[in-house]
């Protein structure tokens, strides 16, 4: 495929409908700008002993520092990566132990929720934590995180990191961290709790999450900012158990080795900035938008409805249960129409699965398929909305004849 | 027209999408992800899906991948298991065309708005003018025909169906695919039974099926005679006709005649025990409609055996002159020369 093609594609994007905004957000103009002119300059390394390379020193510095407040962390916490799946990947390895000591016999001293995002539950089921139960709300269930925190304590066992999401990516279902981080700390007061913040930071106040969690992971591209950069916050005590996953050069004091991606680091910065002073407003603006698409879907089909509608959750990320009606279909017909929705993860060979979000809530692999996700971000109007539940109306129409 | 292709990520069903394209069809090719479900220790052929959307993006249609796991687990997977359990020969890749590719895959396409499905399946389709029914043919190589795992579909199926490979021959498919530059013009025939992973195919079999069914052991009996020859193990695997994998003195060539499941007995014999004259059909299907009794027809019993001469009766097919036994569980597809008339399961 030509450059031009491409840019081809991307130039009917004024006329397609985005609603995947979990999957990724629109860049922000600045950040745009800032990327464009970084690239363009003829930059240095970082790590340079010249005078070039402390001016780029400086500006790493100061984007840490304008991270730190977006991050309610000090500047010293922050380890830049190349994304939130490398953030997670970190945490878990990083804060689990020696892997000798995770892997094998009797109980493991890590702990995560069924619904972690696959960047916490693949490493963590590799060293063979133990899974925390879902409620069939969405939210993750304390008394089951209660039991399995009873049963390391009458063992005798150490447990050195719970790890659990501040908000699900799929469901939006906001997740009862503060309780869960009571608990863990009323058995073991030394173990470490991570939170994946990844889908969060767009989507709500982080402040109390960050004060209560040692780890947290973020993504730059979840927030307007460049794919391929995140961060993992490690608060001292954590810092000081971490083991380092990526070994090398003395960059990010020896936590991440390698040079930094700078021009991605300085975006994502820009982009945390411009992301939380809207935030407020722009989260009044997708709850409106929200309540504009339940109100629709009523008069299209009664039998739709949102997964976790009764939990708290955050208004704008909608998982829209269909009954009868393939995820995948709909997807298609209406990415025919123009409007980009998702449906579950995608396997290798690029088949929908069924959310494993959903199956740990309950629920069976038929209906399991039978949603789609909508979630909205900044660049949403309410037209765009009315114009997805005529398109939707026209589709559930075509797959129920 | 709108075709949806059912791509493989092999060679026939590249070449399908090329020539429908080409022809001004308006062509998404479609790739179902069969295995890797519940049961299996891998996922699906990944490199064969990578190989179906790279086809797909140098004819510059676009590219889908359906999840059929569940579908294909309970149809294929699971039918092929219980058909051994009980001392049948099953034929799976009929299955998998008829509940799979020509039922959930075509009613996928219906739903999904296209007009017609198509495959890369070496059968020819006609039109026939008087009755206004399509007509199921041979391939035109005959070397490649693959009418005998099609014979089970019905009219409704084939009047939605188009089969552009079976109208060329597979050397001229890999010209052409050579010629479109596709990336699968080289790639090696796909093997039968694709989800069971060996080299070996046999031992692959039975390693499967041990994981999935209760093998026994049985005692050997002469046919003839009807005495005890000693014990052989899993019953389950073997398939009425065989000789291999029978442990006899040097020279004695005796073949499965009859397995017994309820009496755990596997009766052998010579090759001229295993001669019979009909074979009784249940599950009878036809592409057209039904068969008067004293039809002369030809059969074919397994997917690239020689046709064998035989009249339509009521409860199967007698065959013109004695002919090696069917093994139940086997189709019959039955032929008019080169058209398919439909089919039967072998009882």
């Amino acid at each position: 495929m030509k450059d031009a093609d491409i840019h081809h594609a991307f130039d009917g994007g004024g006329k397609r409908i985005y609603f995947d905004h979990c999957a990724t957000t629109p860049m922000y103009e600045e950040v745009k700008d800032l990327l464009g002119s970084w690239l363009r300059s003829d930059f240095k390394n970082p790590s340079g002993l010249y005078k070039t390379s402390r001016i780029l020193r400086r500006s790493l510095d100061d984007a840490r520092e304008e991270l730190a407040k977006e991050f309610f962390c000090r500047d010293t916490d922050i380890i830049f990566t190349s994304g939130g799946t490398e953030s997670d990947n970190a945490a878990i390895y990083g804060l689990s132990g020696s892997r000798e000591s995770s892997v094998g016999e009797g109980l493991s001293p890590v702990i995560v929720s069924g619904i972690e995002h696959e960047a916490i539950l693949r490493p963590a089921q590799f060293l063979g934590a133990s899974v925390v139960n879902t409620h069939p709300n969405g939210s993750l269930d304390l008394d089951h995180l209660e039991d399995l925190l009873k049963l390391r304590k009458s063992a005798d066992t150490v447990l050195k990191l719970v790890s659990i999401m501040a908000v699900n990516n799929e469901t939006g279902v906001i997740q009862p961290l503060s309780e869960a981080a009571d608990l863990v700390r009323s058995y073991f007061p030394d173990a470490f709790i991570h939170s994946d913040c990844v889908q969060a930071f767009s989507s709500r106040d982080i402040a109390e999450t960050a004060a209560l969690a040692d780890a947290l992971s973020f993504s730059a591209h979840k927030f307007g900012g460049p794919i391929g950069v995140g961060a993992l916050v490690l608060k001292k005590q954590a810092r000081k158990s971490f083991i380092p996953f990526m070994r090398g050069g003395q960059q990010e004091r020896g936590y991440r080795a390698g040079t930094e991606n700078l021009p991605a680091i300085l975006g994502m910065a820009k982009a945390a900035s411009l992301c939380a002073t809207g935030k407020e407003t722009e989260l009044k603006n997708l709850t409106l938008l929200a309540e504009r698409l339940l109100t629709g879907l009523k008069s299209i089909d009664s039998n739709i409805s949102v997964v976790g509608r009764d939990s708290a959750k955050v208004a704008h990320i909608m998982l829209l249960h269909i009954p009868d009606i393939r995820g995948e279909e709909l997807c298609y017909l209406l990415d025919v129409e123009g409007i980009e929705v998702s449906t579950g993860s995608a396997c290798a060979a690029g088949a929908r699965e069924p959310s494993h979000v959903l199956l740990s809530m309950g629920w069976g692999t038929k209906e399991a398929k039978e949603v789609i996700r909508v979630s909205f971000g900044r660049t949403n109007t309410e037209a765009e909305v009315d114009e997805f539940l005529r398109k939707l109306q026209k589709a559930v129409r075509a797959l129920r004849a | 027209m709108r075709v949806l292709v059912a791509m493989s990520g092999g060679v026939d069903s590249s070449v399908a999408a090329a020539l429908l394209s080409q022809a001004g069809h308006d062509v998404v090719g479609a790739t179902m992800r069969l295995w890797g479900g519940a049961s299996d220790s891998g996922c699906c052929q990944v490199t064969d899906v990578i190989d179906a959307r790279r086809v797909c993006d140098s004819l510059g249609v676009e590219h889908l991948v359906f999840d059929m796991t569940e579908e294909f687990e309970r149809a294929v997977v699971d039918n092929f298991s219980e058909s051994h359990q009980l001392g049948l020969t099953p034929n799976p890749c009929v299955e998998c065309n008829r509940h799979l590719k020509f039922k959930e895959f075509m009613t996928k396409a219906q739903r999904l708005g296209f007009d017609r499905i198509a495959t890369g399946h070496h059968v020819r389709l006609r039109h026939d003018t008087d009755t206004g029914k399509a007509l199921l043919l041979r391939g035109l190589d005959r070397k490649k025909d693959q009418s005998y795992v099609l014979s089970v579909l019905s009219q409704e199926m084939l009047s939605k169906c188009l089969f552009p490979i079976g109208e060329i021959t597979k050397e001229e498919v890999r010209q052409y695919a050579l010629k479109m530059d596709l990336r699968t013009a080289s790639k090696p025939d796909s093997q039968d039974l694709c989800f069971v992973s060996s080299r070996n195919e046999a031992a692959g079999r039975g390693a499967f099926l041990k994981e999935r069914i209760v093998l026994h052991k049985a005692t050997l009996v002469e046919e003839k005679t009807n005495t005890g020859l000693g014990e052989i193990e899993a019953m389950e695997l073997l398939t009425v006709g065989q000789r291999k994998g029978l442990s006899f003195s040097a020279g004695v060539r005796k073949y499965v005649t009859r397995i017994d499941i309820q009496e755990r007995k596997v009766f052998v014999g010579s090759e001229d025990d295993l001669l019979v004259d009909e074979v009784e059909l249940r599950e009878k299907t036809f592409t057209g409609s039904s068969l008067a009794v004293g039809m002369k027809v030809e059969v074919q019993v397994s997917a690239h055996g020689k046709e064998r001469q035989a009249i339509v009766s009521d409860k199967g097919i007698i065959f013109k002159s004695k002919s090696r036994k069917v093994a139940p569980g086997q189709i019959v597809a039955i032929y008019d020369q080169d058209r398919v008339l439909g089919s039967g399961v072998a009882c």
